[in-house]
């Protein structure tokens, strides 16, 4: 009976505490902006994350596309000298786009963290991994910045924060999910995410159609203009009297 | 076009107009105008003096440039429609182009493409397609590079300065010439100069078709090199007529590419080939200031480096071990 009354009672309290940590002290995050447009011009954008984490923990924002499976060819030696691709290897529940922003104070090596590129691993094979890691990070679809996300001082229980993020230019029109953990002595304490989503707009938007939806015309299209400018340049040189 | 419509702020200093951007809808990446324009200034003063597409140099400079592989072969092929129409016309008017010898070796090559494509099923299946493309690629390119090579630098040596191309052909007959002679269907090609069986051309132009299949190139480089040692065309209409036939095989490339994979990437066409079209027609005017022989010994030059970078490439240790799967 005691120990019936004693449980329901430590539960409540949990229950209670939680509740007060999710109104006063918890984990969220706003984005902005929420939308990212790709037009004509785009070249990247600047992502920036404001959001409050408990007071004593530290923010980590990811930005991460939806889990696929990839497929790539793997390098290996013919005859003992010669690299070519030798074979295929698959990788499960990849995103293809992971963006890691750290405040810099802590020493960890985000790459190898389970927070960082470690927690999308799951059963794929150590070597090839890592070169994917590399692959990504060279193109510029994994990386991890560290000291982008500053803070302002505790008040009430919250951790206000600001980060900046670069989006890269070879992001997919899609919907991306951008997550604050809040980090205490290397575990996650708590999680608030957003969703960002990437649209094509303008002239991109109507070729990107164009290419799928009529993609036969489309390619007698790029052809007919490609020779136009040919012929176009061709009239010009002439009448700018290029001797023969 | 972006900085017309934004004139307070587009483009107000050159530092500006150098980092100009454009976003690419299929290849999904932006890439700096400048550059690609540049870059397509480049091949296509190639191909006007050499008679070849260029997409040797072009795909791997794009994959640099954070192109996808396959996007990067199937806009090259546009933009090489536009580069050889410009360079065609060109070489047309100087009367460089064989067009009954273009048009056989255009219908040999397109049989030879649809052998070639079989070929790849059969050695992929085998499962050492990329082995057999690597190693015919150097022992084709560092064949043909050599052997220009030196016969040019050896007739340059030979000759005096005055004698052409074509009167080196009829002195000494070779088993080769005298096969040539037995052939049936012999006919005059008057722009070439030459009298062959109609069958020659076309064989060839399978022969060549099944390699650029195979190779993943448009064919150019082979085409050229035929055309002169096997056809034993003069240089000059060599290549006008090669450019002749590269226009349609790439025409071809583009259609398929864009109906059957959504490759060809329209904005990134357009920008290589306002430098690829321009570039053509200084090259045609570079190519005619050059002697036969002197074309040969660059032309050779240019294949042999293509072959020794394929070299590194095949021995030194990459950086990443992993490649995105669709590309060569």
């Amino acid at each position: 009976m005691n120990k019936i009354a004693t449980t329901c009672l430590l539960g409540l309290a949990a229950l209670l505490l939680a509740a007060s940590l999710a109104l006063a002290a918890g984990t969220d995050l706003t984005i902005r902006p929420n939308l990212v447009t790709i037009g004509t011009s785009f070249n990247g954008a600047q992502l920036t994350v404001t959001g409050h984490v408990p007071e004593g923990d530290s923010a980590v924002i990811r930005l991460m596309g939806e889990p696929q499976h990839r497929t790539f060819r793997q390098k290996g030696k013919a005859l003992g000298v010669l690299w070519m691709n030798l074979k295929t290897v698959e990788l499960r529940g990849v995103p293809d786009v992971f963006l890691m922003g750290t405040d810099g104070v802590a020493q960890v090596n985000w790459e190898h963290s389970d927070l960082g590129f470690q927690s999308i691993k799951g059963d794929a094979d150590d070597l090839i991994f890592d070169e994917f890691i590399k692959l990504m990070e060279r193109d510029g679809f994994y990386e991890v910045e560290n000291g982008v996300v500053a803070y302002e001082p505790a008040d009430n229980g919250e951790r206000p924060f600001k980060a900046t993020l670069a989006i890269p230019s070879a992001m997919h029109q899609g919907v991306y999910r951008v997550e604050v953990l809040a980090v205490k002595d290397g575990r996650v304490a708590d999680v608030a995410a957003r969703e960002l989503h990437t649209r094509l707009t303008g002239l991109p938007e109507f070729l990107s159609a164009f290419a799928f939806d009529h993609s036969l015309l489309y390619g007698v299209a790029a052809v007919i203009i490609a020779i136009l400018a040919g012929l176009a340049m061709s009239l010009i040189f002439k009448e700018r009297g290029g001797v023969h | 076009m972006e900085a017309r419509r934004d004139p307070e702020k587009g483009m107000q200093t050159v530092e500006e107009f150098l980092m100009f951007h454009m976003y690419l809808p299929i290849a999904g990446n932006s890439v700096n105008v400048f550059l690609v324009f540049a870059l397509g200034g480049f091949v296509g003063l190639l191909s006007g003096i050499f008679g070849v597409g260029g997409g040797f140099l072009m795909t791997p400079l794009l994959i640099m440039f954070g192109i996808p592989p396959t996007v990067a072969a199937a806009s090259d092929s546009n933009q090489i429609v536009g580069a050889s129409t410009s360079g065609c016309l060109a070489h047309y008017r100087l009367g460089n182009v064989d067009f009954k010898m273009g048009f056989l070796l255009l219908i040999g090559g397109v049989l030879g493409g649809f052998a070639g494509v079989q070929v790849i099923k059969v050695l992929r299946a085998m499962g050492n397609a990329d082995f057999l493309i690597n190693i015919t690629y150097v022992l084709m390119l560092g064949g043909v590079g050599a052997y220009m090579f030196l016969e040019s630098v050896q007739s340059l040596r030979k000759k005096a300065p005055e004698a052409s191309a074509t009167a080196a052909a009829p002195k000494k007959k070779s088993r080769y010439a005298a096969m040539m002679e037995a052939l049936p269907l012999q006919t005059d090609f008057v722009k070439s100069g030459v009298r062959l069986s109609m069958l020659m051309p076309l064989l060839l132009g399978v022969m060549v078709g099944i390699l650029a299949a195979i190779m993943g190139v448009g064919g150019g480089f082979i085409m050229v090199p035929i055309m002169v040692y096997l056809l034993r065309m003069p240089m000059h209409v060599v290549v006008g007529t090669s450019l002749f036939q590269i226009l349609f095989t790439c025409i071809n490339v583009t259609i398929l590419q864009s109906y059957t994979n959504h490759t060809v990437d329209f904005v990134l066409a357009v920008l290589l080939l306002l430098g690829s079209t321009l570039g053509a027609q200084f090259g045609t005017r570079i190519s005619r200031k050059l002697k036969g022989e002197q074309l040969k010994i660059l032309l050779a030059s240019l294949v042999l480096v293509v072959m020794v970078k394929m070299l590194l490439n095949l021995l030194l240790t990459p950086d990443v071990l992993l490649a995105y799967a669709g590309g060569h």
